[in-house]
C-alpha cells in the first residue's frame, strides 16, 4: 500500500498546472538543541545537516537526529538526505552519561516523569531538555497496570505483548494485533518502568502474523 | 567524577570478551546501584520516562519503613512492659534493634547471593525485585525465631518460590509469604503457639512473659482480652515483627497509592471482603471468633500488613484490572474465613493470600476471555445485522 502526503498532491497538481515539477518541503525542525525551532522550506532530498546547521545546531555535539518525532521516528545520520515521507526532523541530544543515584524517588526532577515517585508532575508546563538515556535498564515484567493508564483501546496490552514474545498466533488474534500498529504502543514505550520495547515486540508480532498467516 | 572513574577502571575485566566476563552481572548490580547506567535508547521511543524499577521498588521500601520502625519498638517495648523492671525507650529500641536487625542482614545477605548466582548463571542482570522481600521476610517472622531458620526460609523462598519459576516477574507465589510458610510448616513450634510473639517468652529462663496473641486467645475461648481497639490500631500487641500496627500500615499505604505503586484495587477489594465476611460471622455468632467485631478482625493478626504489602505484590496478585477486584475481595474473604473456622492457624492471611496468589492466573484468564468475546461481539456485529 502505498500513501502520499498533502504536500506530494499539491506537487503533482502544480505539475499537471504548470508543466514544472517543484519537490518543495515544508518540515519543522525541533528539539532542544535547535534554537531557531521553526517551519522551514526545503526540498525533498536536501542534505540534513545543511537543514539542521541553518536551525541553529552545532553539529559537532554529541546529537541523534530523527527522522519523525521523538516517540516513533527513526535514527539518521546527519550526512543523511531528507526522504520521501519525512515531515519532521528532531534533534535531541544523546544521554550517555550516569546520574549519580538518580533512581532515587523524587530527586533529579529535571527529568520528566509522569509518575509520582518524581516531582516533576508539579511543574506541567516547564520545558525540559530531554535526552536519549534509557534512565534504567530493560527488565522482566513486573509492575501491572502501568500500561492501561497510557493505552487508549479496549485492548489489554501487557498480555498482547507476552503473547507476542512467545509467538503464540490464536492468542495474538484473539487479543487484537490485527487492531494496532506499533505507533500506538509508542507511549507505552515511554512510560514503562521496566523499559519493555513495546513497539518492537509489536513489529516483529506483526511480521510473524503476515508471514504465517499472509 | 573520581568515583566513576575508579569503578570504569574496576570494570575493564567483566567487560565483554574479557577474563571476568561471565560474573559482569554481579558487577553490574552494584554499579547501577550507584549510578543509574549510560544506556541509551536503541529501539522504539527515544525518550524515556525517568521511573524505573529500582525507583519503584525503593518506593515501597520506604513505604515499609515507618512499620518496620515501629516492630522495632514493639518488641522491646512488648518484653519490657511485661517485665516488672525499670526501663526507657533507649533500652526498648536497642532491644528491638538487637533481635531484628540480624534477621535483616540474614535474609539481604542469603537472598541477594542466590541471586547473585542466578543472575551469572543464566547470564542475565540481577533483578531488583529481592530488595523488598528481603525486607519484607524478617517483618514478618516471630521475633525469637534462630537466625539459621531465617536463612533457610529465604533460600527456599528464592530458590523454588521464585527462580526456579524463571526469576522476578514470573514468580506465581509471593516469596515473602513463601518462606513464612515454609518456617511455619517446617518449625511448627517456633512459628506458633502461645510463646513465639513476644520476645524472650519461650526462653525459661525469663519468667512472667507470655506471648499469646489476640487471634490465639480468642481461639483457646477467652472472652476478655487485656486489649482495646486502640491497642490493636497502634499496634502495641504481641505478634510478627512489624504486622502489629495498623497505623505504620496505613500511612504506608498512603505512600504506596500516592506514588501509584500499590494497588489501591486490591486493598480496598480486601478490605471490602473482609468487612463483609466479618459482618456475616458476627450476625451468626456462635463462638468467640466469630462474635470478634468485624472492624477488629481488620486490624489484627497482621491483616492490614499481609493486605497492603504482600497482596499487592503485582507479580502475584490478578494482573488485570477487573481481575484485581476479585482477587482483593477473595483475599479478604478468605481471611477471615480461615481465622474463624480453623483455630489451628489463627494466622489466616498468610494461607488466604497464597491460595489467591494459585487463583490469580485462572481470575486473569476469565478476564481475559470476557475481553476476547466482547471485542468479537463487536466486530461480529454488521454479519449480525445482515443476517
Amino acid at each position: 500500500m502505498w500513501t502520499l502526503g498533502a504536500e506530494d498532491i499539491a506537487i503533482i497538481g502544480r505539475y499537471f498546472m504548470t508543466g514544472i515539477y517543484n519537490p518543495i518541503r515544508t518540515i519543522a525542525v525541533s528539539g532542544p538543541p535547535v534554537k531557531y525551532p521553526q517551519y522551514y522550506k526545503t526540498i525533498v532530498g536536501s542534505e540534513i545537516s545543511k537543514i539542521i546547521s541553518d536551525a541553529g545546531v552545532n553539529i559537532n555535539d554529541s546529537l541523534r537526529i530523527i527522522n519523525g518525532d521523538v516517540l516513533t521516528g527513526s535514527k539518521v545520520n546527519h550526512d543523511n538526505f531528507l526522504g520521501f515521507y519525512n515531515n519532521t526532523l528532531s534533534v535531541l541530544r544523546e544521554g550517555d552519561h550516569y546520574r549519580m543515584f538518580g533512581w532515587i524517588p523524587f530527586v533529579n526532577n529535571e527529568v520528566p516523569s509522569i509518575y509520582k515517585t518524581s516531582f516533576s508532575w508539579l511543574f506541567p508546563n516547564k520545558k525540559y531538555d530531554l535526552d536519549t538515556n534509557l534512565n534504567g535498564e530493560e527488565r522482566a515484567f513486573v509492575v501491572t497496570g502501568e500500561m492501561e493508564k497510557v493505552f487508549p483501546m479496549d485492548i489489554l496490552p501487557m498480555q498482547l505483548l507476552k503473547e507476542c514474545m512467545a509467538g503464540n498466533i490464536e492468542k495474538m488474534e484473539s487479543l487484537g494485533i490485527y487492531e494496532v500498529a506499533p505507533e500506538d504502543f509508542s507511549l507505552i514505550d515511554y512510560s514503562s518502568s521496566s523499559k519493555i520495547e513495546a513497539q518492537y515486540i509489536i513489529r516483529q508480532g506483526l511480521d510473524l502474523m503476515i508471514s504465517e498467516v499472509g | 567524577m573520581n568515583i566513576r572513574n575508579t569503578i570504569d577502571n574496576l570494570k575493564k575485566p567483566f567487560n565483554k570478551g574479557e577474563k571476568w566476563e561471565r560474573f559482569a552481572p554481579a558487577f553490574n548490580a552494584l554499579d547501577t546501584f550507584l549510578f543509574v547506567p549510560n544506556h541509551t535508547t536503541k529501539h522504539g521511543a527515544h525518550i524515556r520516562d525517568a521511573v524505573d524499577l529500582k525507583r519503584t521498588m525503593i518506593t515501597v521500601i520506604l513505604a515499609l519503613l515507618p512499620a518496620l520502625f515501629y516492630g522495632i519498638y514493639n518488641t522491646g517495648f512488648q518484653y519490657y512492659s511485661q517485665l516488672d523492671i525499670d526501663y526507657t525507650i533507649i533500652d526498648i529500641m536497642i532491644h528491638g534493634s538487637m533481635k531484628i536487625v540480624p534477621m535483616i542482614a540474614v535474609s539481604y545477605i542469603v537472598g541477594l547471593a542466590i541471586e547473585f548466582a542466578f543472575a551469572v548463571f543464566r547470564g542475565h542482570e540481577v533483578n531488583e525485585g529481592y530488595l523488598v522481600t528481603g525486607l519484607l521476610i524478617p517483618m514478618i517472622m516471630p521475633v525469637d525465631i534462630p537466625l539459621w531458620m531465617v536463612g533457610l526460609s529465604v533460600a527456599f523462598a528464592v530458590f523454588i518460590g521464585k527462580e526456579a519459576f524463571g526469576g522476578t516477574g514470573m514468580n506465581i507465589l509471593n516469596p515473602a509469604l513463601t518462606a513464612r510458610a515454609f518456617a511455619f510448616f517446617a518449625y511448627p513450634t517456633y512459628m506458633s503457639g502461645n510463646q513465639v510473639w513476644v520476645s524472650e517468652a519461650s526462653n525459661p529462663a525469663v519468667d512472667g512473659v507470655s506471648g499469646e496473641t489476640i487471634l490465639g486467645m480468642l481461639a483457646s475461648g477467652s472472652s476478655s482480652l487485656p486489649y482495646q481497639s486502640m491497642d490493636m490500631f497502634m499496634g502495641s500487641i504481641p505478634g510478627s515483627i512489624a504486622e502489629t500496627s495498623t497505623l505504620m500500615v496505613l500511612i504506608g499505604a498512603f505512600i504506596l497509592i500516592y506514588t501509584g505503586v500499590g494497588s489501591w484495587r486490591i486493598m480496598l477489594g480486601s478490605v471490602i471482603g473482609a468487612a463483609l465476611t466479618g459482618m456475616l460471622f458476627n450476625l451468626w455468632g456462635v463462638n468467640e471468633l466469630m462474635s470478634f467485631s468485624w472492624m477488629n478482625h481488620l486490624m489484627v493478626g497482621g491483616f492490614a500488613f499481609g493486605v497492603v504489602f504482600m497482596a499487592t505484590d503485582p507479580v502475584s496478585a490478578a494482573q488485570t484490572m477487573k481481575g484485581k477486584w476479585i482477587y482483593g475481595l477473595l483475599v479478604g474473604l478468605f481471611c477471615i474465613l480461615i481465622r474463624v473456622f480453623n483455630p489451628a492457624y489463627p494466622e489466616g492471611v498468610m494461607l488466604a493470600i497464597l491460595l489467591m496468589n494459585v487463583f490469580a492466573p485462572t481470575i486473569d484468564h476469565y478476564v481475559i476471555e470476557a475481553n476476547v468475546k466482547r471485542r468479537l461481539k463487536r466486530i461480529n456485529k454488521p454479519l449480525i445485522n445482515i443476517a
